[in-house]
């Protein structure tokens, strides 16, 4: 791949310039989700530093795209578990609504590399909930 | 024991908190919450848990911290203070490098023909545009960030103590009274300032009446001071 890229020369150069351009002019036309001064003050805080408000959005568009396929993985283990034969009736006129719990987030960032672990209560003492019996022991 | 019932609320409901919020430094979380919220909403969902909600919003921050440092510091490491865009394709690759993106197992392709740039170009493309829906009052804030510092041997001035050098920036100057537009959250914190100052202003009168008390001498009065502690004084 990388030879015939290079046998292309001059050309195929050209076009992918001329497209990145393209690119990179109409992320001024397209306005990021992630505001521009938050981006900036996130940057800003790391250390990053770059005169060229193109790049800032790219980077908003970049964070974007993690968000929303994120945000599209959990959807995907929502609507599986919704999949699942349910036999309580009550709960079906619910579920159309799609709900993002911390199970679908924590399974869908698994495959980013994010490890999210959420506590389901918080209890007042270890023994909390046990049976009496092997409480006094 | 009966799981607690959790709190849902829809995404596009939920209020956007005051900026003139007691603690400044959760502002930022706070925007960056309803910003993930309306992606979710875009992504097809109707409602999220506020502790979900809150989890992600805390990732996509921290997510958008570590593309700046590593294109800061893909930059350092060739000698440059200023990033470009070949070190912010760079750093885009290296956190994608959990799901991966086409072209990557190539390690001597072009950076400006990778793959995840191609994949960011159709994620622009294929997604409609969503605004952010709420105002953010902090134009005057970012100007003032923006305005870049001068030493002072470039603004040929003498700094104020001796032990300043000449090269270092400028120390800010006071605000004065009447010249700076006042931010919202100054002014949420400055009238309650001065109500404080209003209070302990009060002027006593000339004339007043006069207290008269007796040291505890006396019997069965309790004393307040012995006799002792007037010697001490």
């Amino acid at each position: 791949m990388n030879s015939s890229s290079s046998s292309m020369g001059g050309d195929g150069r050209h076009d992918d310039d001329a497209a990145l351009t393209e690119f990179l002019a109409s992320l001024m036309d397209y306005t990021p989700t992630i505001p521009d001064e938050l981006v900036e003050h996130y940057l800003a805080r790391s250390g990053f530093h770059c005169p060229d408000i193109r790049i800032t959005r790219l980077i908003s568009v970049a964070t974007q795209k993690f968000i929303s396929d994120v945000a599209s993985d959990a959807l995907q283990h929502c609507k599986a578990r919704q999949a699942a034969p349910v036999k309580d009736k009550s709960k079906q006129p619910k579920d159309k609504r799609l709900v993002l719990t911390m199970d679908d987030l924590s399974k869908a960032l698994q495959e980013y590399g994010v490890n999210l672990k959420h506590q389901e209560y918080f209890a007042d003492s270890p023994s909390t909930g046990m049976d009496p019996m092997s409480r006094e022991e | 024991m009966a799981t607690p019932r959790r709190r849902k609320f829809k995404a596009e409901e939920r209020p956007q908190p005051s900026p003139t919020a007691p603690s400044l430094s959760a502002f930022d979380a706070d925007v960056s919450k309803v910003a993930v919220a309306q992606i979710c909403l875009s992504a097809g969902y109707s409602a999220a848990e506020p502790s979900a909600l809150r989890a992600l919003s805390d990732i996509s921050a921290r997510y958008l911290q570590a593309l700046g440092f590593a294109a800061a510091s893909v930059a350092a490491a060739h000698r440059r203070t200023e990033s470009n865009l070949l070190d912010l394709v760079r750093a885009i690759e290296d956190l994608s490098a959990a799901t991966g993106f086409p072209g990557g197992s190539d390690p001597a392709g072009q950076p400006l023909r990778s793959g995840a740039l191609r994949e960011l170009k159709e994620f622009v493309g294929s997604v409609e545009e969503i605004p952010f829906s709420k105002p953010i009052p902090l134009e005057g804030q970012g100007k003032a960030h923006r305005e870049t510092w001068r030493s002072f041997a470039a603004a040929g001035r003498e700094p104020p103590f001796r032990h300043v050098p000449r090269w270092l920036p400028c120390f800010p100057e006071e605000p004065v009274d009447g010249g700076k537009k006042e931010t919202e959250i100054e002014i949420a914190i400055r009238p309650s300032m001065e109500e404080e100052e209003g209070k302990t202003a009060v002027e006593l009168p000339a004339e007043r009446e006069k207290v008269r008390f007796r040291l505890g001498v006396g019997k069965g009065s309790s004393a307040l001071c012995d006799g002792k502690d007037l010697m001490r004084g």
